[in-house]
């Protein structure tokens, strides 16, 4: 854990965010270490979600939107502040601090459209350079050989892993710093979540992944710093080897929650 | 049968007859125009004694068929299409995407306002328009084309203005949350993702739109239709169209054949419709393709 808090990819300071009259986050301070994988963990409605995009500004896509506090991300080696009248542009942001959701959700498009039209209209690739940017991402993902000879079909003719695999190739494709992963095996069979969660194991040299889960074997198999939450604030931080296995798992995760 | 599923059953079975009742009511309409217009549809029902060459080309006059009122119903629809397109679009995408909830509702309520307007209503603002341009800026002018299509297309807007908001706000939020999480801007987000997305919808909004400009008579008779006007001679010309056409033989005709020239002509606007929202179905079929890159 020393080295853990000697650097970190973002940070969080005094953040509140509300919606309408509803206070979702409260007052959260966090570093989330660099080149490692941070898991929150907590009920549903306890702001993990919220505080996951707190680092993408996506909260602002949401009515009712309120919110106070500092949030820097480190991109380059620099660290740059979120909010602000000297933040980064919301573009270069999200692209750099790349997010899957809960839910495959490739754009009605096909294979290739997805990947490459992101990195024409956002990162202004040329079709070649666009088209070499999808191979490595959907090689990196291990999609490359399942969909090369069907590039052009719709994306939402794949499987539900398949998808998210997708959807995690097109985040990387812009070439991100930070991952952000909203519970991204949740909507998953047990073998394309393990493909996913295998994934992110080899994505940890090259990428700071924060993500959002409800499983604590899925926090102990992929996390190096747990963040558990409640009633929107942090009440734990935690090494994963500290959560313990098998049968004594459900206690804890009832005694955390 | 459980008596608490009574009532759903009943409702069922009604939704089914109003399918079915639209169907048959469809049918008959085009059966009954078909089978009243088919017999006269010919080359002289459209150029009476001219040579169809010469009358296409405009070389010589056609005194007794359809096809000037069938080209200058064709020039009214794409002149109406042309003006209310981009507003009525734009309208909608604004509505749906940009405006806020106080903009929203004055604006709604300025689009329910206009959609209420008697369309005579329409054709006598056309009226009084022209008359005070003569007065002002433009003493010799006079209803014509471009006064009846602009007329018009005020006529058909609130048609395209909710056609698109409503095909914009019926996509799912989570696209729009995709392409801003990929970094698009909002205004990439909302014209590179969402208005191509809603396509269909849009497409919906313009159908209905050219439905409504090709059978509306009221606005043309006080803008600028004329019984015999031969072809068009240009957008500040007096015209003929099929809609007043068909009115003007309905109310006048003077024997069987002439009433048989006015069923044909009903056929003629059914079959010209359409063809063009035929063609706008391909056009956006291929716009929709090229977007989403299926091959």
């Amino acid at each position: 854990m020393e080295g853990l808090q000697m650097k970190f990819c973002a940070s969080v300071r005094g953040l509140n965010i509300h919606f309408g009259d509803r206070t979702v986050l409260r007052d959260i301070d966090a570093d989330f270490p660099a080149g490692r994988v941070t898991v929150l963990l907590g009920r549903s409605g306890s702001g993990k979600t919220t505080l996951l995009r707190s680092l993408n500004r996506l909260n602002e896509c949401f009515e009712g939107y309120r919110g106070e506090g500092y949030v820097s991300v480190r991109l380059g080696g620099t660290l740059h502040p979120v909010y602000g009248t000297d933040a980064l542009s919301l573009s270069l942001l999200r692209r750099s601090v790349g997010m899957v959701f809960q839910t495959p959700n490739p754009l009605p498009l096909s294979i290739r459209k997805n990947l490459t039209m992101p990195l024409s209209i956002v990162a202004g690739m040329g079709k070649h350079e666009a088209e070499t940017a999808m191979e490595r991402a959907l090689t990196e993902v291990g999609l490359w050989d399942e969909v090369r000879d069907r590039l052009n079909r719709p994306a939402l003719s794949l499987s539900g892993g398949q998808q998210q695999r997708l959807c995690l190739a097109r985040a990387l494709a812009l070439d991100p710093e930070i991952l952000l992963l909203d519970e991204p095996t949740a909507s998953l069979d047990s073998l394309a979540g393990s493909r996913i969660e295998d994934l992110i194991l080899s994505f940890r040299e090259r990428y700071s992944v924060v993500m959002v889960s409800h499983s604590l074997s899925q926090a102990r198999k992929l996390a190096d710093l747990v963040m558990v939450m409640a009633e929107g604030r942090i009440d734990q931080r935690l090494p994963a080897s500290e959560i313990p296995e098998g049968a004594e798992a459900e206690c804890f995760l009832e005694k955390l929650l | 049968m459980n008596r608490s599923r009574l009532p759903d059953a009943a409702l069922s079975i009604v939704s089914r007859g109003a399918a079915l009742f639209v169907c048959t009511v469809l049918f008959l309409f085009v059966g009954f125009l078909i089978f009243r217009g088919l017999p006269v549809l010919g080359s002289s029902l459209f150029f009476g004694n001219t040579a169809a060459l010469d009358a296409i080309l405009g070389r010589r006059p056609v005194w007794d068929g359809l096809w000037p009122a069938t080209a200058g119903t064709l020039y009214l629809l794409l002149l109406t299409m042309l003006f209310a397109i981009l507003p009525g679009v734009g309208g909608g995408v604004y509505l749906a995407c940009y405006a806020n909830p106080r903009q929203k509702q004055w604006l709604g309520l300025a689009v329910d306002l206009l959609a209420g307007v008697p369309s005579i209503v329409m054709g006598l603002f056309g009226f009084v328009l022209i008359v005070f341009l003569r007065r002002t800026l433009l003493p010799h002018g006079t209803t014509c084309l471009l006064l009846a299509s602009f007329c018009l297309a005020l006529l058909v807007l609130p048609s395209l203005v909710v056609g698109t908001k409503n095909a914009l706000e019926s996509l799912p939020e989570r696209l729009y949350l995709t392409a801003s999480a990929l970094g698009f801007s909002h205004d990439r987000a909302v014209f590179r993702v969402l208005v191509p997305a809603a396509g269909k919808g849009i497409l919906g909004g313009i159908i209905l739109a050219m439905g409504r400009a090709a059978e509306d008579t009221a606005v043309i008779m006080l803008t600028g239709v004329v019984a015999n006007a031969g072809l068009p001679a240009g957008l500040t010309a007096k015209f003929e169209a099929l809609p007043f056409r068909i009115y003007y033989t309905a109310a006048q005709y003077a024997d069987q054949h002439e009433l048989a020239t006015g069923f044909g002509a009903a056929l003629v606007l059914l079959i010209l419709s359409a063809c063009l929202l035929f063609c706008a179905w391909l056009f956006q079929r291929g716009l929709e393709r090229e977007w989403r890159g299926f091959k």
